[in-house]
């Protein structure tokens, strides 16, 4: 193959070539000229790098073994420079083919020149580097392409959940006597926790939870909530409002995706509630010492019963929760599995045992639950949606209550 | 999490070690898709004995199989979980859809 066309000065790019020998630096920059680029020499490692650091050239040609600071370690600090660009480091060298590949390749080098430089193999191996410069740049522009869009999305979700949110839980009751902790993996939750009074004087509360996490378990979320308003204003009572729920559930959720559930009713009277439990952690009714120096006990304990909703067509009817007596100032304390299942760095669970242990231990059991929660798990944050619900049974609870009357 | 399938008889066996969640996903439909399509196979266990923990998105993927495997004909049993995993499968009431062993 005979001379490559003339290309106009410098087009290539700038190269820059590092030896220690001047003779060899005029040979192999009037190659370079011949394949159009513009070059810059310098004769020892510092020298290149400083000149890289001020110039930023396309391609670097290192000569391995020079004074002051060899090829090696210059090409260490060059690449270290360039970052994420690509930019090619050819090394000069008079060894053996084998031997110098090995070499130049562990100190960070792309590709070796065998000196006496030929025409024909310089210009093969700067068109080989400049393709993968192009691959590499490539890859550069969709990484950014990727960033942009996912960052868009990032800001629609959580604009989209803002509007959600709002939905859901903007008609709860505003209540003092009810605590409650939801706190979401990604954006969206999937657990799900609604309020509201009954036209005979009745509370609804219910906490579901909704397989998996983000977006896709928030799917069913505002059906479920809307079923669940919609009835408890029309005055229909839990066993079918769950049904209903279940119903939409079923119909609306493939195969496979459910939402646990807990369905309190605090009657009208305050003296006894309800209580659903498809599929919770064991739902704890923790009584009033009598006097402060008696221990708080756990006076009710509802574990799951229920399948969770959305599975079955139609849910158990046969099973009827029995009606538990409370008295003023009784506490009802629910969470999601996301709770009990919260785990610390060396994996182990928060668990059943802690949860309640905390719980009974101390009088605002809902700080002392979440603190407690905080300390186990420190630095590992959540693998799933948290919800914690602590409900006071007081008279001011319900919407027309008269605390003179009980 | 490692899972195996193997066929003796009539009946099929997918062996699961490690965690049941949502990253086994693709590997347990790829275990029991050709099962359903076995005729031979009139029953699939699911050996739970080496499974240390079950999450939400196990328990979805065992109603999925069990869809699965009534519209195919086959019966479908969970078998021998642990004390943990026997627990999640109590709380969630699902001896009330699975056969468990």
């Amino acid at each position: 193959m005979s001379m490559s066309p003339f290309h106009p000065l410098g087009m290539a790019g700038l190269a820059l070539v590092v030896d220690d020998v001047a003779a060899n630096r005029k040979i192999l920059e009037s190659l370079l000229k011949l394949e159009g680029y513009r070059t810059i020499a310098a004769e020892n490692g510092s020298e290149a790098v400083q000149m890289f650091s001020d110039q930023r050239p396309d391609i670097v040609f290192m000569e391995a073994m020079m004074p002051v600071m060899n090829g090696y370690e210059a090409t260490t600090r060059i690449k270290a420079l360039a970052g994420s660009d690509f930019i090619p480091v050819i090394f000069l060298t008079a060894l053996s083919e084998g031997e110098a590949l090995v070499n130049c390749i562990d100190a960070g080098g792309d590709e070796f020149l065998s000196k006496p430089f030929k025409q024909e193999i310089l210009r093969a191996k700067i068109k080989a580097m400049q393709r993968i410069r192009d691959l590499s740049r490539t890859v550069a522009l969709q990484h950014l392409k990727i960033e942009r869009q996912h960052n868009l999305m990032l800001k629609e979700q959580v604009l989209a959940e803002q509007i959600y949110s709002r939905a859901i839980t903007t008609d709860n009751i505003a209540t003092k006597y009810i605590h409650s902790l939801l706190r979401a993996v990604s954006i969206f939750s999937g657990d799900l926790l609604l309020t509201a009074d009954c036209p005979d004087g009745k509370l609804h509360i219910l906490l579901g939870d909704f397989t998996g996490h983000g977006l896709t378990a928030a799917v069913g979320v505002l059906p479920a909530a809307e079923v669940f308003r919609a009835m408890t204003a029309k005055g229909f009572d839990a066993p079918e409002i769950m049904s209903s729920i279940n119903t939409k559930l079923n119909r609306l959720l493939p195969t496979g995706m459910f939402m646990t559930a807990c369905f309190v009713v605090i009657e009208a009277d305050l003296k006894n509630i309800l209580v659903w439990n498809a599929g919770m952690p064991e739902v704890l009714v923790l009584d009033v010492p009598a006097t402060s120096e008696d221990r708080v006990q756990v006076k009710h304990r509802i574990t799951s019963q229920y399948l969770p909703l959305g599975i079955l067509a139609d849910i158990d009817k046969k099973l009827i929760p029995a009606r538990l007596p409370i008295v003023s100032g009784d506490r009802i304390l629910l969470c999601s599995d996301g709770l009990t299942e919260a785990i610390n760095i060396e994996g182990e669970a928060f668990g059943m045992e802690r949860y309640e242990e905390v719980a009974v231990a101390h009088k605002h059991s809902f700080k002392a639950v979440i603190d407690a929660l905080e300390n186990f798990c420190g630095e590992q944050e959540f693998i799933d949606d948290v919800s914690f619900v602590e409900i006071q049974c007081m008279p001011g609870i319900l919407k027309t209550s008269s605390s003179t009357q009980y | 999490m490692s899972i195996s399938a193997n066929v003796a008889g009539n009946a099929a066996t997918i062996n699961m070690t490690g965690r049941f969640d949502f990253n086994v996903q693709r590997e347990f439909k790829e275990a029991y898709d050709p099962l359903l399509t076995t005729p031979v196979v009139s029953v699939i266990e699911v050996n739970l004995s080496g499974v240390d923990y079950l999450d939400s998105s196990a328990l979805g993927m065992l109603l999925m199989l069990r869809e699965r495997s009534a519209a195919a004909g086959k019966t479908l049993k969970l078998c021998k979980p642990t004390a943990g995993v026997a627990q999640i499968l109590e709380i969630a009431n699902f001896a009330k859809l699975f056969t468990i062993e």
